[in-house]
């Protein structure tokens, strides 16, 4: 039952932000669909623990667990679906390849590119302020101590999944 | 105890992913993942039905498998395709001028790695006439014009590429 009131507050959840929500200027950033996600989970994760209290015994935090698991499925999979046709790459080559038909020109190339600079550049930025980069006085960039830990742990990753070439 | 079966279904995945992704060459990593990932899911709900029966039990143990396994696909997909994990990797050994960065990661290298990418999991060909959609392309880009609709959000590239194309006519 927990699980079957989980599932209709997520359709809500998915219904109010397409209905609703989607042309609110504050929930069009990364930021603030990340922020509709991250409240709904503390709020869920809040509601079903206090249910869980209550009841008490295993099987109510057996439940609580599921509900949890249930929203981080719905939250990262609608996260990435998101992210994906905001902003990728990939996403983008194709879509343009199909606007254009047969694309193969100068044009189509040149203007990937200056998507290629633009992309480094707004990285380079969100790396600074997420504290992982830091520029030197020389005006050179290093990585900050907490950047050496994030290309530990992404290189454990690379190695497990055997990827290769990255970036 | 279901916790320790999920869990231990999922490592066995990953595991069996990480050998199997160095004997098979040129096989999707996400695919790949997602093949693995399912047999050990259907093992772990076929022992946990066995074992607990259609309870809370079985049901959390699967969430909690899956949510698993899609975060680690999450995770190394981000990493694999991150431009910063990329940038990060080359600060690694000391530091660089925006302009030596600039140097090492070339645009024309992302955008070869993303074509090699997109042209072998077969959502573009390349042929003499240029670049063009496979029909797994053509449906993709299908899917993602309802998604657009559905999140009121075109992709941003694409759009500052069209708005590009409109100030220079």
């Amino acid at each position: 039952m927990p699980v079957l009131i989980c599932l209709l507050y997520l359709v809500l959840h998915a219904g109010l932000y397409v209905l609703t929500r989607r042309d609110r200027p504050a929930l069009g950033s990364e930021k603030g669909i990340f922020w509709y996600h991250v409240i709904s989970a503390a709020v869920v994760t809040g509601v079903f623990a206090i249910w869980a209290l209550v009841t008490g015994g295993a099987e109510a935090w057996t439940w609580f667990v599921a509900v949890v698991m249930l929203h981080g499925i719905y939250s990262l999979s609608f996260l990435e679906l998101w992210a994906l046709a905001d902003d990728s790459y990939s996403v983008a080559i194709m879509e343009i390849v199909d606007q254009r038909g047969t694309a193969g020109g100068a044009a189509l190339i040149q203007g990937l590119e200056a998507i290629g600079m633009s992309k480094q550049t707004s990285r380079l930025d969100a790396l600074q302020a997420i504290g992982l980069v830091r520029p030197g006085r020389d005006g050179t960039f290093a990585l900050t101590s907490k950047g050496r830990v994030a290309v530990g742990l992404g290189r454990t990753l690379l190695f497990l999944a055997n990827v290769r070439q990255y970036g | 105890m279901w916790l320790i079966w999920s869990l231990a279904a999922f490592v066995t995945s990953v595991l069996v992913h990480a050998i199997v992704m160095r004997f098979v060459e040129r096989a999707g990593t996400v695919a790949t993942f997602v093949a693995i990932g399912g047999v050990s899911g259907v093992a772990l709900i076929g022992y946990c039905l066995r074992s607990y029966g259609f309870t809370p039990a079985t049901l959390a143990a699967i969430l909690t498998y899956a949510f698993a396994c899609e975060f680690y696909i999450f995770l190394f997909t981000l990493v694999g395709n991150s431009v910063s994990f990329g940038l990060l990797t080359k600060l690694e050994s000391h530091p660089l001028e925006p302009a030596a960065i600039a140097g090492f990661y070339r645009a024309e290298a992302m955008i070869g790695r993303r074509f090699e990418q997109l042209e072998r999991s077969d959502f573009i060909s390349t042929g003499p006439a240029g670049l063009t959609l496979t029909a797994r392309g053509k449906r993709a880009v299908r899917m993602f014009s309802l998604l657009h609709v559905m999140f009121g959000r075109p992709n941003r590239w694409v759009a500052r590429m069209v708005r590009g194309s409109d100030h220079a006519s």
